[in-house]
């Protein structure tokens, strides 16, 4: 099969994905308890992601090192700033300085 | 005016807390793009992949799997379960959605992204007015969307990408890392996020994309269990909504 052809069927079916639970529930009334679970979706994915990408290189611990120094100085500054242009900026050159330094 | 103050607002609002993140996508963009323009991929076919899936790491791996000659089914297939965690947002969505008219919920599907979903459900704690919720998310999604196509097409049209040494990678966890922190407010997020972060390393061995899946429902069960645990018993409420810290931790004292 092509890559374009590919490429629609990921399309499509990712659209499904995205739309899914927002069609099915349009109508439906979300009873409190439920949003309550809800609400647990955003930080546990995120920090799905936040770990796989950090911790994880090639499916096995990332060594010790200036990537995990420079995510926990990163951490300390979205705690204090809440703003991500705040968090990359730092981050990013934290990242390259402890790189050097290493 | 073609837009009212309110519509003009929102995707003002939408656009300045996404900017930083959607520069931030641009290298992964470029990534991408340069992947295309070494492929085998007519790089037309390879751009387009951007506006048709808007999904970086699944278009990624979708080219990866292609070129490495993999069977249709299962270079798809592996790439919609990296896609997975769609469902989970639009759950999450949902509630907040349900509010909108049909037209625009399933355009603003198509623009979903981690970016424009948790920031919008941070904004949506103190903006509850729908319309201006669906141009805050609108702005935040269209900037994302568009930073991601001029990355794809600068990388397809240069060839080459970022230098190494500028550790770009490092933006992925660096992202995820501000989207996250403002969406632990409570025990539960907290107790969620812990979990999901443990159990995601823990099934580091499973297919990519699965161990992201297994960690995310760990976390929820988990919080959810504690958000249930420290409601009052009999009142059905769990406490949890639109309350801080301080309001969820009845069972600890």
């Amino acid at each position: 099969m092509s890559f374009g052809l590919q490429v629609l069927l990921l399309g499509a079916g990712t659209y499904l994905f995205r739309i899914s639970v927002v069609e099915l529930a349009s109508t439906r009334h979300i009873p409190a308890r439920y949003e309550a679970v809800l609400q647990l979706i955003p930080p546990a994915v995120l920090s799905a992601l936040v770990a796989s990408s950090l911790a994880l290189e090639n499916g096995s611990i990332r060594p010790f090192g200036p990537w995990w120094v420079a995510a926990a100085i990163a951490t300390v500054v979205a705690a204090k700033t809440k703003s991500a242009a705040w968090t990359l900026a730092v981050g990013m050159v934290a990242v390259w300085i402890l790189t050097a330094l290493w | 005016m073609l837009l009212n103050e309110v519509a003009r607002t929102g995707l003002r609002i939408g656009f300045r807390r996404c900017f930083a993140l959607a520069v931030g996508v641009v290298p992964f963009g470029i990534v991408y793009g340069v992947a295309v323009a070494q492929s085998s991929v007519n790089d037309f076919v390879g751009f387009m992949a951007g506006p048709v899936v808007f999904a970086g790491a699944s278009q990624i791996t979708l080219l990866e799997l292609y070129e490495s000659d993999a069977t249709w089914y299962v270079a798809v297939g592996t790439s919609l379960i990296i896609n997975a965690r769609l469902i989970l947002y639009s759950a999450a969505l949902a509630p907040s959605f349900q509010e909108f008219p049909r037209r625009w919920r399933l355009g603003l599907g198509y623009v979903m992204t981690d970016q424009a979903t948790s920031l919008s459900l941070v904004e949506f704690q103190n903006q509850h007015d729908p319309v201006a919720r669906r141009w805050f998310y609108l702005g935040a999604a269209a900037t994302l969307w568009t930073f991601w196509q001029v990355g794809t097409l600068v990388g397809v049209l240069a060839g080459t990408g970022l230098p190494d040494s500028l550790q770009f990678e490092f933006i992925i966890p660096l992202m995820f890392t501000a989207l996250v922190v403002p969406a632990l407010r409570n025990r539960p997020a907290i107790l969620a996020a812990v979990v999901s972060a443990l159990v995601t390393v823990g099934t580091g061995f499973m297919p990519p994309g699965t161990n992201i899946l297994a960690g995310a429902f760990a976390g929820i069960a988990a919080g959810a269990g504690l958000a249930f645990w420290s409601a009052s018993p009999g009142t059905g409420d769990t406490g949890v909504e639109d309350t801080g810290v301080e309001d969820t931790g009845v069972g600890e004292s």
